[in-house]
């Protein structure tokens, strides 16, 4: 079991790779970047938008960003250099520690050759800057920057000027808990009333689940969310979008916990609506099939009250399937939740995904869109794994 | 004696599902009213009384009542309209009324008489006909007007042309791109197999929502909207092929085995030929039903796009960005009207759903009747 | 004689298809003496499974039995509520099915469907219904019972698996245990094996049994008397050896003759021309009319009565009494 959850986190190495590429590449065909309205100020020197550029790695072929990108993300590789606290100082300025004279032509990948190369003889040399395989140590001298074991890191956000781990660590919070309390509102619903309709299979209790299942699934998700708010600004019994009602800050741990929850009633309705019409009727399909089966005639010819032939014999059956369903809904409500996030307003990983997109935050897109993909895997592979547990009939040595 | 057996006419597959369908009333009407929308969408300038840019002074007037009996409580045969006219109260917002001084009866097929808003009917006669309007300077608002005072109900039609369609193309591209991918992999195996099913995994992969705004981003957001409409259509086929493929992959598979396919071969039919004449045709039915399921999926990707602005701009209308205006929630009482097309979006999905069940249910030969 | 153990009458079910209503048996009336075995024979499609489940009113919707009684043990088995059905199967009237591997639940070990059945009628300790459980798999001889017990259905192979429902069924030591094709889906060697074994067990029990099949030669090993389906309807019903030597319908005797002989004579094999009636197109008069070397006029306007023909010996032709076997070679 081990060696097959290990297998699969390795194939899910280079689709992960193959995923953030594309991605990657899209951004950087988008005409613009992320320090366009840099670019666009005339008040900003060309000096400070290249250093910029430099600091942020955009004057690098495409490749090489990229794979400075995954090396920074991997947890084994070399170490990036620090992001200076401030502007490394203008030309003129004697540094402290400036050896005179180092070699210019040596390969530097990291700031700053250029200007250095055309620095007339006689002014100071610009400081050495660490690089990526290079690094000058507390001595002043280079060494080799070993690959070693470290951190990932997601890089900067450019446009919260904090590091992107940082930004979507608060985010995905927020979406974690609304995906997951609407996965246990959808299924608590789905699956009673699922087996209730196959069980009841063409009368009333069925059309009735079948009736409200197709609203529920041809109902737009933003739509609803609309006349949702619409009625909770209306009758004012619901927040109208958010996260927390102002005054949040001087609330107790418990009543903080009942504000989030009131706020997120609407978006939790309407995600739940959404997903369980569907899984309903997937319950109430897999349920009448195995019904169907010779196994459900040989309980009963035992002679087993019809409840348990169908608690027990039928559901057990019934579920395995589900569970596969399982991992694809947690990825799907993680991908649809952030539609509602935007309309609701709800500051999860949707929105930021949304905001990092319209600002061109090229870190911030990324580590956003690994992020739901990881989730997603996640969410696959727990399906697997549920899945492999809960029929005896596959194993996974 | 004869020694035949029983002479009941031997009905095809298709013939029976067809049967079953259109005992599906639930399914039927869905069809009529899906032909009903599409029809309205690709007339749209003949049934719009107006212009999706046609404006006027006219900001959030409320849907106009049709009457038949006048002020002289005379009913007239023909109803009319009243034009609506407005004040600022003290609150600094419009307020309307109708100026009961002229009726504006209905026309049938008037002419719009400005030759601006001609257009082609069905692509080829250049006319300005139109099923119903009212004499200017008087305007018929079926459904009440937007922020720039344009009639919604034409906004609504015209919108109609983009959400609809662009639900059928991309679909239409991913089954084609689907069924192609997944019948090779299914029926190469091997190598090619295993190459394709990872490149499917991997889109699979992505969060669709995010890779769709990332997509959307890497694009200038003032574009020409038959470029973004393409562009809307590519993206969403881009993220919905692969899971088809997988699963027509896995029919194929399983059809590939089947004693048919092994006559073919063992006759010396060419690989091409068992796929296109053999596998393929015998995967059609859940085709179809799989594609009919998910052109809602793509209504929702293009009206969710341009809801959030990232799909088709202004002036241009789509059902997405109509229901935008109806973003600003506190405002919303004072022209709920907005959310017309978000009503309409809900019953073409139902529709579609209600079909692609009732296809679903007639392709299936286990389906149990009452 | 004694009193029939289980009497059916006029047994009526159907279900609907395309808008109509199929009958898949018609007026079906069978006996079975205590401790005899009654073999139900006819193809595919003829009813006799369905007539089957009925008896043990477990025919699945959407059909229905729209007519009849099942009499057993004094009680119209037809009429009972759930509770009291409930109590007669698995406990009075036991049944297994032709396919093993899908009779048994796959998500649950061997051994707690057999204690399962034993718990659902006797209330004994789990202990004590594991330890009959172990006996009852010793008891239908598969090896290694104890280990068995713990294993999944698919862990079995299918003679095994058999002999899994076969302990099933005899849990709570039922009087009739109707067997719907117990071999066909298993291979031939095992056939013999799982036949042999059921003889044992009636011989030990006393129980009668109600095998269905479609291949004449177990019902020469194995029953006593034979009922003839076809379209749902019963055409013979005689004694065993009666009807291998001397059968009087049409049909009965065009099944044997396409049985291929061991015994010298080659020879073109004779099937029976024509198929099977599709049930929603059912020959008018007597449903095997179309098929038949004897039939005439009449037997396309009126369908024939199930009479008797001779001594304990019934059959549904009106020409029953000019049923040769083995069929000369004049007819067409």
């Amino acid at each position: 079991m081990a060696s097959y959850v290990l297998r699969r986190l390795l194939v899910s190495i280079p689709l992960l790779i193959g995923v953030t590429f594309v991605t990657f590449l899209v951004m950087h065909i988008s005409p613009g970047d992320m320090l366009a309205p840099y670019r666009n100020d005339p008040l900003i020197s060309q000096t400070t938008i290249r250093k910029m550029e430099a600091q942020y790695n955009l004057d690098k072929p495409l490749v090489i960003q990229y794979l400075i990108w995954l090396n920074n993300l991997s947890p084994f590789g070399f170490p990036p250099p620090p992001v200076p606290e401030r502007e490394p100082p203008a030309q003129g300025e004697q540094p402290a520690s400036a050896p005179a004279s180092a070699p210019m032509t040596q390969e530097n990948p990291g700031t700053g050759s250029e200007q250095a190369a055309s620095i007339p003889a006689g002014v100071p040399a610009a400081p050495k800057k660490s690089g990526y395989f290079r690094r000058v140590g507390a001595d002043g001298q280079w060494h080799f920057n070993w690959p070693r074991f470290k951190w990932p890191n997601l890089g900067q956000s450019f446009t919260q000027k904090r590091p992107v781990a940082q930004v979507i660590k608060s985010r995905a919070f927020n979406t974690i808990i609304l995906s997951l309390v609407s996965m246990v509102l959808t299924w608590l619903i789905a699956l009673p009333l699922g087996i209730l309709a196959a069980v009841r299979q063409n009368r009333l209790a069925d059309r009735l689940a079948a009736f409200f299942a197709f609203i529920g699934m041809s109902m737009p998700g933003f739509f609803l969310c609309l006349l949702f708010l619409y009625g909770a600004s209306y009758t004012n019994l619901l927040p109208v979008g958010g996260i927390t009602s102002p005054g949040y800050e001087s609330y107790t741990w418990w009543r903080k916990t009942l504000d989030i929850g009131w706020h997120m009633i609407i978006p939790t309705v309407v995600i739940a609506i959404g997903s369980l019409a569907g899984l309903q009727r997937i319950m109430r399909g897999n349920m009448l099939e195995v019904l169907r089966m010779q196994y459900i005639t040989t309980a009963r010819a035992k002679g087993l009250p019809e409840s348990r032939v169908i608690y027990r014999h039928a559901l057990r059956n019934a579920i395995n399937p589900m569970l596969t369903i399982f991992g694809y809904q947690l990825s799907g409500i993680l991908s649809g939740a952030a539609l509602i996030e935007i309309v609701i307003g709800w500051p999860g990983l949707g929105m930021l995904m949304l905001e990092a997109v319209r600002a061109q935050d090229i870190f911030l897109v990324m580590g956003d869109l690994l992020i739901g993909a990881v989730l997603l895997i996640a969410g696959n592979l727990i399906a697997d794994l549920l899945l492999a547990i809960a029929d005896p009939r596959i194993s996974y040595s | 004696m004869t020694a035949t057996g029983a002479t009941a006419k031997p009905v095809s597959p298709t013939r029976r599902a067809l049967g079953r369908l259109r005992r599906n009333r639930a399914a039927f009407a869905s069809a009529v009213v899906l032909v009903i929308f599409y029809l309205g969408a690709a007339l749209a300038p003949f049934f719009a009384p107006y212009y999706y840019d046609d404006a006027a002074e006219l900001s959030y007037c409320p849907p106009m009542r049709l009457h038949f009996v006048d002020e002289t409580r005379r009913f007239r045969l023909r109803p009319f309209v009243y034009r609506c006219r407005y004040y600022f109260n003290q609150n600094a917002e419009r307020v309307f009324y109708e100026d009961t001084s002229t009726a504006y009866p209905l026309k049938l097929m008037v002419r719009h008489g400005d030759s601006r808003w001609d257009y082609r009917f069905l692509g080829i006669f250049k006319t300005d006909l139109h099923l119903f309007g009212v004499k200017a300077p008087g305007r018929i608002y079926l459904l009440g007007a937007d922020w720039m005072g344009r009639d919604l109900f034409s906004r609504i039609l015209y919108g109609s042309r983009i959400s609809l369609t662009v639900g059928l193309v991309g679909v239409a591209i991913t089954f084609v791109l689907g069924m192609l991918v997944g019948g090779i992999a299914g029926y190469a195996g091997g190598r090619t197999d295993s190459l394709l099913m990872r490149l499917c995994e991997m889109l699979m992969l992505a969060p669709g929502f995010y890779l769709m705004l990332a997509l959307r981003s890497a694009l200038p957001a003032e574009l020409p909207s038959t470029q973004v409409y393409l562009l809307i259509v590519l993206i969403l086929s881009f993220i919905g092929w692969a899971g088809f493929a997988r699963v027509v992959r896995g029919m194929v598979l399983s059809i590939r085995e089947k004693e048919y396919v092994l006559s073919a071969r063992a006759a010396g039919a060419t690989r091409w030929r068992i796929i296109t004449r053999h596998i393929l045709p015998n995967t059609l039915s859940y085709a179809i039903v799989s594609v009919t399921v998910s052109i809602p999926g793509y209504i929702l990707g293009e009206t969710g796009l341009s809801f959030i602005g990232l799909g088709i701009q202004e002036p241009q209308a789509s059902w997405g960005n109509l229901l935008a205006e109806a973003m600003n929630v506190s405002e919303i009482r004072f022209h709920p009207w907005v959310l017309w097309s978000g009503v309409f979006i809900f019953l073409v999905i139902m529709a579609f759903n209600f079909l692609g069940d009732g296809l679903r249910d007639a392709f299936d030969p286990k389906s149990l009747e009452r | 004689m004694a009193e029939p153990i289980l009497r059916a009458n006029e047994l009526v079910i159907s279900f609907p298809a395309e808008g109509k209503r199929l009958f898949a048996a018609c007026g079906v009336s069978l006996d079975i003496d205590p401790g005899e075995t009654v073999a139900l024979v006819g193809e595919s499609g003829s009813g006799k499974t369905v007539t089957s489940l009925s008896l043990l009113n477990l025919v699945p919707p959407p059909g229905r039995i729209d007519s009849g009684e099942v009499i057993f043990e004094g009680r119209n088995l037809l009429k009972l509520n759930a509770d009291q059905m409930r109590a007669v199967r698995g406990a009075r009237m036991a049944m297994i099915f032709q396919e093993p591997m899908t009779s048994l639940n796959p998500v649950f070990t061997v051994g707690s469907q057999v204690v399962e059945a034993i718990l659902a009628h006797e209330s004994v300790s789990p202990r004590d219904a594991w330890q009959r459980a172990l006996d009852l798999l010793k008891r239908v001889k598969i090896p290694e019972a104890a280990q068995r017990l713990r294993q999944y259905p698919h862990q079995l192979s299918g003679g095994m698996q058999q002999r899994v429902m076969i302990a099933m069924a005899l849990a709570c030591k039922p009087v009739l245990l109707i067997a719907d094709e117990p071999t066909t889906a298993l291979d031939v060697t095992v056939q013999a094996e799982i036949l042999e074994l059921l003889e044992g067990l009636k011989r030990d029990t006393g129980m009668s049994m109600l095998i269905i099949t479609h291949d004449l030669g177990i019902v020469a090993e194995t029953a006593e008397r034979i009922y003839v389906m076809y379209a749902g309807r019963i055409v013979e019903k005689c004694s065993v050896t009666e009807i291998l030597t001397h059968p009087m319908h049409p049909y009965t005797a065009g099944l044997l003759q396409a049985v291929p002989s061991l015994e010298g004579r080659s020879g073109k094999l004779r099937p029976i021309p024509g198929t099977v009636p599709n049930l929603a197109a059912v020959p008018s008069g007597c449903p095997f009319h179309p098929r038949c070397y004897l039939a005439d006029s009449i037997c396309e306007r009126v369908e024939p009565p199930l009479r008797k023909a001779a001594s304990d010996h019934w059959s549904a032709c009106h020409f029953a009494e000019s049923v040769k076997w083995p069929i000369t070679d004049s007819s067409s």
